[in-house]
């Protein structure tokens, strides 16, 4: 499976030799491809457009031969794409534990092994605290683990280790990586920097 | 649990609690208030007088200290009889005809005599099986239509006291008594046998050809009436007794009861229904408002749960169950009170002698009807919200 960007722009995105915008650029399988740009290139406008958040853009997606625009939504969100959003989308009135677990409920992973995901990030006793009370470093962690649950080609990432420290960062691209390598997804990470988090396959610039 | 329930369940329960307790009653109201709007108008059709409000009174003149010694002046002429005719509010009305002779009823066989007086009115104004009230010159039988009341007060009254067995109506009916009519140094001897009984007039009654006959024979023809019977439009219109008192009118209050109650049964049940009616409304605004707000409060949620792969269908499922199990707790719950008040009612209804016994299933059936029109309504909310807020 791989994805095709054909000549995608938006009205409210400027671009000038950008690797993603107007051009034609093709995102292969089992790769690990960082997308950077500074702040306002529309990393996120991007990432919103492959994840069928965004339709008001021109040119097209094309996912393993099918149009993104054909592909139903939740279809798309669970077998297609996972993804840490930029401002990380968890629930504040549940807990780290239950906001994880709306996912792994749609794919009916059980709660013990969701907890095996919290023990790899050393962050267990943060399980039953309610997300609102939490720091954005540990709720990006929560967002991390709820973005490895299920069975899908592309790990969408948007800037997701922004307020994590250097050991918190290293355990989640370790916990990342082993997922990489026994489900065989692609990660597609965007960020400001060019950085060596993963051992990337293919670098774009926005 | 699923995790999602989790999330519908941190709203503010007591809120929805409220409605859905506020619906509870409103379809209460409206069920008692149907079956009591059923309950009437079944008593109504069991009125053997008309569904309407149709209906007949007797009436007399009032007796004062001026007319007391005036007989003619107590008594309603022809004219007077056309002019009640005339009435807007009549539609119909007769005058009794009194004897002008002697009567003297007696049986060797129970050994008794008595005098008697007779009186005669319309057919058309009696409400009993006519078949054998016809009386010609040459019978020597004549047929008495004899007041319920009367029977009753010779049952439990006369026979009780002087120790006399009582009397079934069938016997008294196969049975026949000597009659003698006399006036003018005339009499005959006759039989009477009674051939009905009446609940309208209170009276002794015969056929008019054989009162024109006796009167004209054993004593004067009068073309004066003692009491007027008239068949009115509404029994129970409150200006039917002052109409009456205008024209010098007396007639028993008794007579209106059974309309009169039947019309505060129709008022207060009609109050009811519109209280019920209000109630329900307010409850429906209120649980429809509730779940917009609290659509409205989680709207981002529901996004967010679009966004981490629930379909469309897979969120309305979980918002409903729990909306269409507080509906099925709602109709079992209803339908338990409604029938233990219907068991209630019908008790009270024994008590007051009125034989309506029926569980009528319509009020049920109305509720299924709303509440699942609120669920319903509810899912539309809940649709409208999500296609308003794509994700």
């Amino acid at each position: 499976m791989s994805i095709q960007l054909k000549q995608i722009s938006t009205d409210y995105i400027p671009y000038s030799d950008s690797d993603i915008w107007g051009s034609i650029t093709t995102i292969e399988e089992h790769k690990l491809c960082h997308v950077y740009a500074p702040s306002g290139s529309g990393k996120t406008s991007f990432l919103k457009i492959l994840y069928q958040q965004e339709k008001n853009y021109s040119g097209s997606v094309i996912i393993d031969k099918e149009s993104l625009i054909d592909i139903e939504t939740s279809k798309l969100r669970t077998s297609a794409f996972s993804i840490v959003f930029q401002d990380l989308r968890l629930i504040g009135g549940l807990t780290a534990l239950d906001n994880v677990m709306l996912r792994a409920d749609l794919f009916s992973i059980s709660k013990a092994d969701v907890k095996s995901y919290f023990d790899s990030l050393s962050i267990s006793h943060l399980m039953n605290k309610q997300c609102s009370v939490m720091s954005r470093g540990e709720l990006q962690r929560v967002a991390i683990i709820r973005s490895l649950i299920g069975d899908f080609k592309y790990l969408l990432l948007d800037e997701p280790f922004s307020h994590l420290d250097s050991h918190s960062r290293e355990l989640c691209i370790k916990l990342i990586n082993e997922h990489q390598e026994r489900n065989g997804f692609s990660i597609v990470l965007c960020n400001v920097d060019q950085d060596d988090f993963f051992q990337y396959n293919q670098r774009l610039v926005l | 649990m699923k995790t999602i329930q989790k999330l519908i369940n941190i709203d503010n329960k007591s809120y929805s609690g409220v409605a859905w307790f506020g619906i509870g009653l409103g379809i209460f109201c409206l069920m008692i208030s149907l079956t009591l709007q059923l309950d009437v108008y079944e008593l109504n059709q069991n009125d053997n007088s008309t569904s309407s409000n149709e209906g007949f009174i007797i009436v007399n003149k009032q007796i004062g200290i001026l007319n007391a010694l005036n007989d003619s002046s107590v008594k309603f002429t022809n004219k007077d009889l056309e002019d009640i005719k005339n009435k807007d509010w009549v539609l119909d009305a007769d005058g009794f005809i009194s004897n002008n002779y002697r009567i003297r009823l007696s049986s060797r066989r129970f050994n008794f005599r008595t005098e008697l007086f007779f009186e005669s009115v319309g057919d058309s104004f009696i409400d009993t099986d006519l078949d054998d009230f016809e009386w010609i010159t040459k019978d020597n039988v004549v047929p008495l239509i004899l007041s319920n009341q009367f029977y009753n007060l010779y049952n439990f009254g006369f026979a009780a006291g002087q120790g006399l067995p009582k009397v079934p109506k069938d016997v008294l009916m196969g049975l026949e008594f000597d009659l003698r009519v006399s006036g003018e140094g005339k009499y005959r001897d006759m039989k009477i046998r009674v051939v009905g009984f009446s609940d309208r007039i209170s009276s002794v009654l015969v056929p008019k050809s054989f009162m024109n006959w006796a009167n004209g024979y054993f004593g004067e023809e009068s073309s004066n009436y003692s009491r007027l019977i008239i068949k009115v439009k509404d029994l129970a219109s409150p200006d039917l007794l002052g109409e009456l008192k205008q024209l010098n009118l007396e007639m028993n209050k008794e007579l209106l009861g059974g309309k009169v109650v039947n019309r505060v049964a129709n008022v207060s049940s009609t109050i009811i229904l519109c209280f019920g009616l209000m109630v329900f409304l307010l409850s429906v605004l209120l649980i429809t408002n509730a779940l917009k707000l609290k659509v409205l409060a989680i709207k981002e949620n529901l996004v967010l749960l679009s966004q981490i792969g629930y379909s469309q269908a897979m969120i309305l499922k979980a918002y409903l169950r729990p909306l269409i199990k507080s509906a099925m707790v709602l109709v079992l719950l209803n339908t338990f009170i409604y029938l233990l008040s219907k068991k209630q009612i019908n008790n009270w209804y024994k008590q007051l002698g009125i034989g309506i016994d029926s569980y009528s299933l319509i009020p049920i059936g109305i509720m299924l009807i709303l509440i699942a029109a609120i669920v319903f309504l509810s899912r539309r909310v809940l649709v409208n919200v999500l296609r308003q807020n794509p994700s």
